[in-house]
């Protein structure tokens, strides 16, 4: 299977593809116009010059002038006009699915430093599509559709001088090709020179108080100083080579123009042909290679958007599990793991796995880093899907169960909750969104956090800040604790309920914890000692296998 | 605007306008000489002589027409590449004496972000302002004179039509686009906030509602980010409307005022379309401008928020008196407060605090207790509200500030890896150290796989990304104890490490001949070697 270049995928999208369409058919009116408009100028010099007619007399002649003119770029702005808004749809459509596709993938692929880079796809990856769909789409068109179109008129009004055009225009594209590789390869490199000078700079800034701390600042500034010189005497060295491309395409179509006026020049001093056809000749020859210079001005465009491009489609093209249809069982069930491996490329996190949680039980997870801990727990949650084995929920096949639906029966606490940029209540409202404000506020009082939450200026409304800026660690543990609270979940899953909890705080979060777990199954991922007392079994995890009994705390 | 032209003064941004400024008029030219030739010749002069001058012409502006442009797009990056070394080393100069203090915690973490917006805003100030400016000046002014020349009324409109394409339609769209550019703003901030929250948070919303929350929010702020598009679209559309249309009425006014010209014979037939022509390819004069006006805005505000960075008073400064440095390295904070600004509370309030030669000290204490706080009076990164701290008996506040740091060395909570070579970032700490001393360190905490790959000369990473939290931490541990301080303040040490690593770096401090104070959550790990000093309980959050 061949995959088609990125930047084509996106241009065959149908919004894409319907501007194209509009821009060609554009293409094709800009040509009339321009005939039009041309020929005009041409006839007005040509009588004013040869025929000494006022102007006066040639008024209809320059109001046609004009009205192409005008007709010409009210054409562009309609264009322009049309590409913005296919742009943004396509952007605004992409990024959508983009999420939605990182929702169904779940966090085993958003884990740790990828979740930035994820991120930065959606955000600046999508946005540089705009180039591509915004600038090079309705340019590309234009380019294709326009200096055909003129060379065509030019050799019906002139063979000679159309023959030039013929000749030089795609000689003109091939050698731009050539030197565009090669020169695009060198520009590219010499950006990324730039972007790592800036990372540089950052990285510089960044460590600023170890470099102060250990007496090295002032050394730092010098350093940079020598840093940016080598940068820039290197990037001038590629950026010669790279402007070539520009400097071949201008200097083809000047010389292309000067060489029909000169030789058009001499053969109307010769008689052989008419003012007012020389002229048109020469102003429509600059048209021919006006849509291939902005072209070539809008490349990096491409260049810029083919990488991101990749991106985006790569994510949107990783296969996402199948989703289950089955309800969910009510009640509390049994959850069984059969057999159960998981694999991270070469690394096995779980290796045949067999553990039984019976309805109500309360088991901890202990074992060092790395012991395939946080696989168990995803698993448990429905997030992720073993690669051999199966998680049997009430004897049916967690795979077989709508996911929604099972996620809505499990709670999850994890060391460092994330936080809505919302309220206190929004917080808590996730876990059920259509909670009362009596269920919010009795899960508040449950997790222990109604003197907080009163000492705020508007209660269970006031809002939290970027990711609960606000709270301290035990905080936003109760916080989410409240929320597994208002979810009436049958599986609470914690991991690390207290891993950044002072002692006096932990035995409070400890509390609330027993309280919500009353009623449910309960799996406590933990390092600690305190919470193994609110569980009735430990087992320990160790290079993916089970070490079943450890000692219980 | 005066902070702007201070980064690009000189011969060579004056080059680049001029070259700008050049290419513009010999495109004009060609297409003016064209003109000529074609309606010279139409008249059939006796010779062919005659026309030899405007053919010249012809072939020299086609040719000098790249060749100009190709030097004018050199020159600009090489000063853009020159005021970006310029501001980076302004910046830099500026950042020094307010570090750490001003770059540590939130707010600190809020001025480098700004700072390396602004750098990086401050990269466009040639190519998107400067020289579009410049060029639009010169090469607008010359062409109007040029045309003058033939015509003054033709001058007078080519003059008011630059005036409107470049000032005018600019102006009025950035007028017009101000609510549309915040309303997209403000769409952009959104989409990315709820992007973050969905993808940091992602287990936590499939697990709270499937992420049913997260994408209602999304796509209402992904609608309103398309509407913001769609309404700069509209006036994008405009703009082009006048940058594709002015031109031609200045055309059509050129052939009508030097067409009743020739008419009349007061001008020569080739001057028509010379004029006509020429006219419009001066337009290319102002076709940068669209941009620059809707950059200026925001290269002027970095230019002068980089240039304000300057007038920021440091948390702590050199005295003017310095003392001769003291004999000894005994570290005292004596009847300490500290007050933060807003804070209703101080949050250190009468602490003493001794540190005598070898001492082993760990603070603790619940968060917002003024750990850390302690460590920055101890390294003189801020100065006591009231009380005073002394080394070997001297007030801090009397000694040369980078005396203080050669014998207290004060090592920040986050492990701060420079993107560099594992030595690199190493002699950080002491720079004439052998590679074997390197070596010997690394093993000492349990690194000595690092000293093989990726090995001394390997890179670490942008900021050491390509070590592990642990590694990290691990190897700002190896600066400070390779480092000649007399005085070592650390700031929880052992916090990304695991606890067996824990312990044999503890016991490596304990070891060690010099004093130690370090900031810790976890008190179990240490042996009776230290000396617990317990810190208060925090302000309230609600004030």
């Amino acid at each position: 299977m061949s995959d088609p270049s990125p930047t084509r995928r996106l241009l065959a999208l149908p919004g894409p593809r319907r501007l194209l369409a509009g821009c060609a058919a554009a293409g094709v009116l800009t040509w009339a116009l321009l005939v039009v408009q041309w020929a005009l100028v041409a006839a007005v010099v040509s009588r004013v010059a040869l025929g000494r007619a006022a102007p006066a007399e040639l008024t209809g002649a320059l109001a046609g002038v004009l009205a192409a003119w005008l007709a010409r770029a009210a054409l562009l702005g309609l264009r322009d006009r049309a590409a913005a808004r296919t742009s943004a749809r396509v952007r605004r459509e992409l990024r959508a699915a983009l999420l939605r596709r990182l929702l169904d993938l779940g966090p085993a692929h958003a884990a740790g430093e990828r979740a930035g880079e994820l991120a930065t796809t959606v955000t600046e990856g999508v946005a540089k599509l705009d180039g591509v769909v915004g600038r090079l789409a309705p340019g590309a068109a234009a380019a294709a559709v326009v200096p055909p179109l003129v060379a065509v008129t030019v050799l019906v009004l002139d063979p000679a001088s159309g023959g030039l055009l013929l000749l030089t225009g795609p000689l003109l594209v091939f050698f731009l090709w050539l030197t565009g590789t090669f020169a695009a390869r060198a520009a590219r490199s010499s950006w990324e020179t730039l972007g790592r000078l800036g990372a540089v700079l950052a990285d510089t800034v960044r460590v600023l108080p170890t470099l102060v701390a250990h007496g090295r600042a002032r050394g730092s500034t010098r350093w940079l100083a020598g840093v940016s010189e080598a940068h820039r005497a290197g990037t001038m060295r590629l950026l010669r080579t790279a402007f070539l491309s520009g400097f071949v395409l201008e200097f083809g179509a000047v010389l292309c123009t000067a060489l029909v006026a000169v030789t058009v020049g001499v053969r109307l001093f010769e008689g052989d042909l008419q003012l007012e056809r020389a002229l048109l000749v020469l102003l429509l020859t600059p048209e021919f290679f006006a849509p291939l210079r902005a072209l070539g001005a809008d490349r990096h465009a491409s260049l810029e958007g083919r990488p991101a491009a990749e991106r985006v489609f790569a994510l949107l093209d990783t296969p996402a599990p199948p989703r289950g249809t089955r309800p969910a069982p009510a009640g509390v069930p049994a959850l069984a793991l059969r057999g159960v491996t998981v694999r991270y490329g070469t690394r096995t996190a779980l290796d045949g796995v067999d553990l039984d949680l019976p309805p109500g039980s309360r088991t901890a997870l202990v074992g060092p880093s790395g012991a395939g801990k946080t696989t168990l727990v995803r698993l448990l949650l429905g997030l992720a899907q073993p690669d051999a084995g199966t998680v049997l929920v009430d004897g049916v096949p967690l795979a077989e169960l709508d996911p929604a639906a099972w996620r809505a029966r499990v709670a999850y606490v994890p060391e460092r909750p994330w936080l809505l940029p919302g309220t206190v209540a929004d917080n808590v409202r996730l876990g059920r969104p259509g909670a009362s404000d009596a269920d919010v506020a009795r899960a508040l009082d449950r997790a222990g956090l109604t003197a907080l939450v009163r000492g705020l200026p508007r209660g269970a409304d006031t809002p939290l800040g970027e990711d609960g800026a606000r709270l301290s660690g035990g905080e936003r543990v109760r916080l989410a604790i409240a929320r597994a609270l208002v979810a009436d979940a049958a599986l609470l899953v914690l991991d690390e309920p207290t891993g950044q909890l002072d002692a006096a705080t932990e035995q409070q979060v400890l509390a609330a914890l027993d309280e919500l777990a009353r009623g449910r199954t309960l799996v406590t991922v933990t390092h600690r000692a305190a919470p193994l007392a609110l569980h009735d079994r430990v087992v320990g995890l160790d290079g993916g296998r089970l070490r079943e009994p450890a000692v219980p705390g | 605007m005066r902070e702007v032209l201070a980064l690009v003064r000189g011969p060579r941004a004056g080059l680049a306008v001029v070259l700008g400024a050049l290419t513009v008029l010999a495109g004009a030219a060609l297409l003016a000489t064209s003109g000529a030739l074609i309606t010279g010749a139409a008249q059939r002069p006796r010779t062919l002589l005659v026309l030899m001058p405007l053919i010249t012409g012809v072939r020299l502006f086609g040719v000098a027409r790249a060749a100009l442009r190709y030097a004018e797009r050199l020159v600009t990056h090489d000063v853009t590449l020159r005021a970006v070394a310029a501001v980076r080393e302004r910046v830099l100069e500026r950042l020094v004496p307010l570090a750490p203090a001003a770059l540590v915690g939130v707010r600190g973490g809020e001025l480098l972000a700004r700072v390396r917006a602004d750098v990086d805003e401050l990269q466009g100030v040639v190519v998107r302002l400067v020289a579009p400016a410049g060029v639009a000046v010169l090469a607008g002014g010359a062409a109007v004179t040029l045309t003058a020349l033939v015509s003054p009324p033709t001058a007078a409109v080519l003059a008011g039509l630059l005036l409107v394409l470049g000032v005018a339609v600019p102006a009025a769209a950035a007028r017009a686009g101000r609510r549309a550019a915040v309303a997209a703003a403000r769409a952009d901030a959104d989409v990315t906030a709820d992007t973050l929250d969905l993808v940091r948070g992602l287990t936590d919303h499939l697990t709270a509602d499937g992420g049913a929350t997260a994408l209602r929010a999304l796509d209402g702020h992904l609608q309103r980010q398309e509407e913001a598009e769609r309404a700069a679209a509209r006036l994008a559309a405009v703009t082009t409307l006048c940058r594709e249309g002015v031109p031609g009425l200045g055309l059509v006014a050129a052939l009508w005022i030097v067409g009743q010209d020739v008419a009349r014979g007061d001008t020569g037939a080739p001057l028509l379309a010379a004029c006509a022509l020429g006219v419009l390819g001066a337009f290319e004069a102002v076709g940068g401008l669209g941009a620059a006006w809707s950059a200026a805005g925001g290269i002027t505000a970095a230019a002068r928020r980089v240039a304000e960075l300057g007038n920021r008073r440091p948390a702590v400064a050199d005295p003017l008196d310095p003392l001769p440095p003291p004999a000894g390295s005994v570290l005292r904070l004596e009847d300490v407060t500290v007050v933060h600004p807003g804070a209703p509370a101080p949050v250190l309030a009468g602490l003493d605090l001794d540190l005598p030669a070898g001492a082993k000290v760990a603070l603790t204490g619940p968060s917002g207790a003024g750990k850390s706080t302690v460590l920055a009076l101890a390294a003189r990164v801020r100065d006591p509200d009231a009380g005073r701290v002394t080394l070997g008996g001297t007030d801090l506040r009397r000694l040369p500030l980078d005396g203080v740091r050669s014998r207290v060395l004060w090592s920040a909570q986050e492990p701060q890896v420079l993107g560099s070579t594992l030595a690199a970032n190493l002699r950080l700490g002491r720079q004439d150290a052998t590679d074997d001393e390197l070596r010997a360190v690394l093993a000492d905490l349990g690194l000595g796989a690092l000293a093989v790959s990726p090995g001394l000369g390997g890179w670490v990473g942008e900021g050491g990304s390509r070590l592990s939290a642990g590694e990290r931490a691990r190897v700002a541990l190896a600066r400070v104890l390779l480092s000649p301080a007399d005085v070592l303040l650390l700031d929880e040490p052992t916090a990304h490490l695991d606890p067996a690593t824990a312990e044999r770096v503890l016991g490596l401090l304990a070891r060690d001949p010099r004093a130690v104070l370090l900031v810790t959550h976890d008190v179990a790990t240490l042996d009776d070697r230290w000396r617990i000093v317990g810190l208060g309980a925090p302000a309230p959050l609600s004030r």
